[in-house]
């Protein structure tokens, strides 16, 4: 009985080291899970710090862009509305005063006046809108050189000559349309 | 006489021993039992206190194992959230990202627009402006009803002041009245 009594004891005891060791594990796993916990709790916060920087930045560039946006419309809307008022005044020109200007390219980069058309209209009153055309060259010391007309006209060498003595753009125009509407209207 | 002596001497040795054993080993055994009673007795005790020990044991090691669990569910949890946070940062940035980047298109179409009629469509348009002005000495009004025509003429001594209903009149006519102003005299 006593040998009974002493496996009983001996039952107990390892099953109290058991319980022993599986504690002492259980509350390391405690205290790794704790430190996870720990962790990821502040990783959370660093990722809602590095949220609220990156939204902040981007207002701030959106502000950036909006800052510039306005700009860029405001220039645009000042441009568009001086060609609108120039492309008005074009129309107003080319209709009634009956006169286009072109400026034609070279074969060369375009210097601003290099080659001038003027295209009359009005000329015929049976035919408005059939078109006589003169066309001009300006050469670099701002003299003009007659290209060409059409229809040809036989006096404008002579014009082309007065044209380049008087350097008058104005009276040689008038009196090209002369020619034109005395061939036209005869 | 003999066997009545030994008999006598059994009787005697019996009795001595009888007397030996009464009076010395019946101590020792009285004494080996109340101390193997008492240990018995100990043990017992011992053994209660184990068990209560045991159990007590037992529920620590049931309550360490949910708590052990909890704390997974927590972690597991605040990784949900993290994934959870880290998934709406993503989509977030993504959607801001791109609308920047679009508006930032447009701004750069809005400029180039900006640039090539500041670098080119307006000095083209005030180019011709000039030399219509330059022609004509006209310079016409913006605001004014479709069929009229409202401007003035800055001649070298006289301003003259424009006004004509286009409504009733070829455009020849029209055409011919506005060259009037410009002199064919060299």
């Amino acid at each position: 009985m006593c040998l009974k009594k002493c496996k009983d004891d001996e039952m107990l005891f390892e099953t109290i080291q058991t319980f022993k060791i599986d504690l002492e594990q259980k509350n390391s796993s405690l205290k790794e899970k704790q430190h996870d916990i720990s962790e990821v709790i502040s990783e959370i916060q660093q990722k809602e710090m590095q949220k609220d920087e990156i939204i902040q930045k981007i207002e701030k560039l959106k502000e950036e862009q909006a800052k510039r946006k306005e700009l860029i419309v405001s220039q645009n809307k000042a441009n568009k509305d001086r060609l609108r008022n120039l492309q008005k005044a074009r129309l107003v020109f080319q209709d009634h005063l009956g006169m286009e200007i072109r400026t034609i390219l070279g074969k060369t980069q375009l210097v601003k006046g290099e080659k001038l058309q003027f295209v009359f209209r009005n000329i015929n009153p049976s035919d408005q809108e059939s078109a006589y055309v003169v066309t001009l060259g300006i050469k670099e010391d701002g003299a003009y050189q007659i290209v060409s007309s059409d229809p040809v006209l036989e006096c404008l060498p002579a014009l082309e000559s007065r044209l380049q003595e008087t350097n008058n753009l104005p009276a040689f125009l008038a009196n090209v349309r002369k020619e034109f509407i005395s061939q036209a209207r005869s | 006489m003999a066997q009545g002596h030994k008999f006598q001497d059994l009787e005697e040795m019996g009795e001595a021993l009888l007397e030996y054993v009464n009076s010395t080993q019946t101590d020792k055994l009285a004494l080996m039992k109340a101390e193997h009673q008492a240990l018995f007795d100990q043990h017992v005790e011992t053994k209660k206190i184990v068990t209560q020990i045991l159990k007590e044991e037992a529920q620590i090691e049931e309550s360490v194992g949910q708590r052990l669990l909890d704390m997974e569910e927590e972690k597991q949890q605040r990784d949900r959230e993290l994934e959870g946070l880290e998934q709406q940062l993503r989509q977030f940035l993504k959607g801001e990202l791109e609308s920047l980047r679009n508006a930032e298109d447009q701004l750069e179409t809005l400029q180039s627009e900006v640039d090539e009629d500041t670098t080119e469509v307006i000095p083209s348009a005030v180019y011709v402006a000039q030399v219509y002005y330059l022609i004509t000495k006209i310079k016409w009004e913006y605001e004014t009803p479709p069929n009229i025509l409202k401007g003035v003429h800055y001649g070298t001594d006289l301003a003259t002041p424009i006004n004509i209903d286009t409504t009733a009149r070829s455009r020849s006519n029209v055409s011919d009245q506005l060259w009037g102003f410009v002199s064919t005299e060299w």
